[in-house]
């Protein structure tokens, strides 16, 4: 994908370098963020703690005491919960018929969705984030960091809704561009490499596309998905309204993409490679895949960092509408739109918005160093263009 | 070249039906009335509604009669949030906020960035250069939304507070940046649009400027400029005249592909400076499910988007000879 030319290259270039370094890092802390000992990104102290500003005070894990856990401690409330979850285990073990059997397993996943007191504390945690939260507990107990971001209007902490905002922010980012990877670069590589009316007439469809104005048919259709039926319908199949945006996001931004991609692929295919491997009498499927495509990588990859950044971006704006991801979700857009509409008013908490909109920037100014140290690796004529 | 846009717009014919057809179809994908109307009604009301706004009848011919009043330019139905207005009158009246701010962003944004651009091409690899593409990618990192507080703060609402605490709010207050707001009229123009105009350019200015750039690194390295060099002409001769002459093309297609944006308009201002134009009003009847509005609209757009193509392709063999438009 990366010769070792470009690699080195890359490597000179000190802000595209650590660029990749920052981004990186950030992928394996977004990652490791539940390990981290963070307040609870989503339940706050709604008393003593709306809009406090940055401070030094170390903070306990549980603020409040209107959630019942047994003696305000997350421990406690988790070895009660456990202590319930075996009991009813082994009542389905001694379960007489197959009925009864059944109805107590129901009972006991319904009991693992309420009763579960990480759901109260974060907002339905996957498997492994619930594995990677109990890591924390045991490393961490409940002490957590202070809220040197400060709290916002639900006194709920912002550097751990920064935090867990990443995660959403950054998979909207990945999963959307490599969503448009993988449309975009099939389709684009089978009309370039099919030429002849197959190539003008799938090409004639991206024309077709480009002259819809998406912003439109997105806030239209995530409208039209939050209409109860499908809601419910969605939600049989495991799909949330978060996962509707990945895919949709991706569905539009492939459009660039193919277009780039039968490009390269129109300029490779005369190259002698290709009229070797067609000597050899290999498939054309496995020219197309196995030799041409390798060779579009890299400006595939660049595209790919530059598409990142503006759907973060997009995603920011679909939550000004309130079309992007719901509460109690977190992600950067809807952090930074928080923080706005409580500046607005006279008195400014600044806070809630700054950290969101700077760490989010300065995320963003990575990822287009990045794509244009990578641009210049891969093409050292462009250099300083 | 008349036979040319004439055979252009053929063809876009059976593409933009189908755009159509797959927008209405969407659109009545989930009960339309029903949604309109809400949870707490019952069966009789949303029957009735249904046959008053004639969505009782088969697809096929409301997507007839749709098309029909749309070759006639017919906008006539009825709102249905707002009773007694008419789709052409929400049109008539976000036109004209829509355009007010979207013509003067998208001229400023063009001259400062192909300036801009050209000025960071000349100096290209010093200091100078290096820093305006430094800023330009900041600009480009940098949410909108940071953007417009930002300006609504401090160049709005602080100045505004100082009027207003100096006994300068009727001299002043007035005329300065408003923090938000819209009334019609010329004299009203720089108080209400002028500060989302200047956010705009702002937000556009690091791609543009970036985009002008590349466009006019390109050109200096070719046969012509070393030729006027050599036979003399000045530096700015060569810059202004002879490149910016030759860079035209990208320059006219950049600019084209957002002239479909002054009527669509910039919704996210429109939404934050509360301005009654195009944008604002689409939103607002998604939101309301005022399906006549959404459908018109979305149509118009549409048809914006391709006849500007069209336009892109015809200025081409306008600004470059050597493009034939076959």
């Amino acid at each position: 994908m990366l010769g070792q030319d470009a690699f080195s290259r890359l490597k000179k270039n000190r802000w595209a370098w650590n660029s990749g370094i920052l981004l990186l890092a950030l992928l394996v802390i977004a990652f490791m963020t539940p390990v981290l000992p963070l307040q609870s990104p989503i339940h706050g102290d709604l008393q003593d703690r709306r809009f406090e500003s940055p401070n030094f005070r170390v903070q306990r894990l549980i603020q409040t005491t209107d959630l019942g856990f047994p003696d305000d401690s997350l421990r406690a409330a988790f070895r009660q919960y456990q202590e319930q979850l075996s009991a009813l285990d082994e009542r389905v073990a001694q379960a007489d018929s197959n009925t009864d059997r059944e109805a107590l397993i129901q009972e006991r996943r319904r009991m693992a969705e309420t009763l579960n007191p990480l759901n109260k504390l974060w907002h339905h945690p996957s498997a492994t984030t619930q594995l990677l939260l109990r890591t924390r507990l045991l490393l961490f107990g409940e002490s957590c960091l202070p809220s040197i971001f400060g709290c916002d209007d639900q006194g709920r902490d912002v550097l751990a809704r920064v935090f867990w905002g990443s995660r959403v922010s950054l998979t909207v980012g990945l999963v959307a561009a490599l969503v448009s990877l993988l449309i975009g670069v099939t389709y684009g590589a089978v009309a370039g490499f099919a030429g002849g009316w197959v190539d003008s007439l799938m090409m004639r469809l991206v024309d077709t596309l480009y002259s819809i104005p998406f912003i439109f048919v997105v806030i239209f259709l995530i409208t039209l998905l939050d209409a109860e039926e499908w809601k419910n319908t969605l939600a049989t199949w495991n799909i949330d309204r978060t996962a509707i945006f990945y895919v949709m996001i991706g569905a539009i931004y492939w459009l660039t993409m193919a277009r780039v991609v039968r490009g390269q692929v129109l300029s490779l295919k005369t190259e002698s490679f290709v009229e070797a491997a067609t000597a050899i009498g290999f498939p054309r499927r496995r020219i197309l895949f196995l030799h041409l495509l390798p060779n579009t990588m890299g400006v595939v990859l660049v595209y790919l960092t530059l598409t990142i950044p503006s759907v973060i971006l997009f995603e920011a704006f679909l939550s000004f509408l309130g079309m992007g991801v719901s509460p109690p979700d977190v992600s950067w857009g809807l952090l930074v739109n928080e923080g706005l509409q409580v500046i607005t008013p006279i008195e400014t908490k600044w806070w809630i918005a700054a950290f969101p909109s700077l760490v989010m920037s300065v995320t963003l100014l990575a990822l287009n160093f990045l794509g244009d140290g990578l641009r210049d690796a891969l093409d050292p004529k462009l250099k300083g263009r | 070249m008349w036979a040319y846009v004439f055979r252009r717009l053929i063809y876009n014919i059976p593409v933009y039906l189908t755009i159509i057809f797959v927008v209405m179809a969407l659109l009545r994908v989930n009960d339309p009335v029903y949604a309109f109307l809400g949870k707490n009604t019952t069966q009789e009301d949303i029957d009735r509604r249904r046959e008053e706004f004639g969505l009782d009848r088969p697809f096929l011919t409301q997507y007839g009669e749709f098309l029909k009043r749309l070759a006639f330019f017919d906008f006539s139905q009825e709102s249905w949030s707002r009773r007694g207005r008419k789709v052409s009158d929400e049109i008539a009246g976000a036109v004209i906020p829509t355009l007010s701010l979207t013509i003067p962003a998208l001229t400023l944004t063009s001259l400062i960035s192909i300036f801009v651009g050209m000025i960071s091409a000349f100096f290209r690899g010093r200091n100078l250069d290096r820093g305006l593409v430094f800023f330009a990618v900041l600009g480009m990192s940098i949410s909108f939304l940071v953007y417009i507080i930002l300006g609504q703060y401090f160049i709005a609402y602080l100045p505004q507070k100082y009027f207003e605490s100096h006994d300068m709010k009727e001299t002043w207050g007035s005329v300065w940046f408003a923090i938000q707001g819209y009334e019609p009229g010329l004299q009203h123009w720089f108080h209400y649009i002028m500060l989302p105009v200047l956010i705009s350019v702002i937000v556009a200015m690091g791609y543009d400027t970036r985009f002008y750039r590349a466009v006019m690194v390109e050109e200096t390295g070719r046969d012509y400029i070393v030729t006027a060099r050599s036979k003399g002409a000045t530096q700015s001769k060569i810059m202004f005249v002879h490149m910016l002459r030759n860079a035209l093309i990208p320059i006219v297609t950049r600019i084209m592909i957002t002239l479909p944006f002054l009527i669509t308009g910039s919704i996210l201002l429109e939404m934050y400076f509360n301005i009654p134009g195009m944008g604002k009003t689409l939103i607002t009847a998604i939101n309301e499910k005022n399906l006549p509005i959404i459908e018109t609209f979305t149509s118009l757009f549409a048809g914006l988007f391709i006849l500007s193509n069209i336009l892109t392709d015809v200025l081409y063999a306008i600004v470059d000879p050597r493009v034939r438009l076959t």
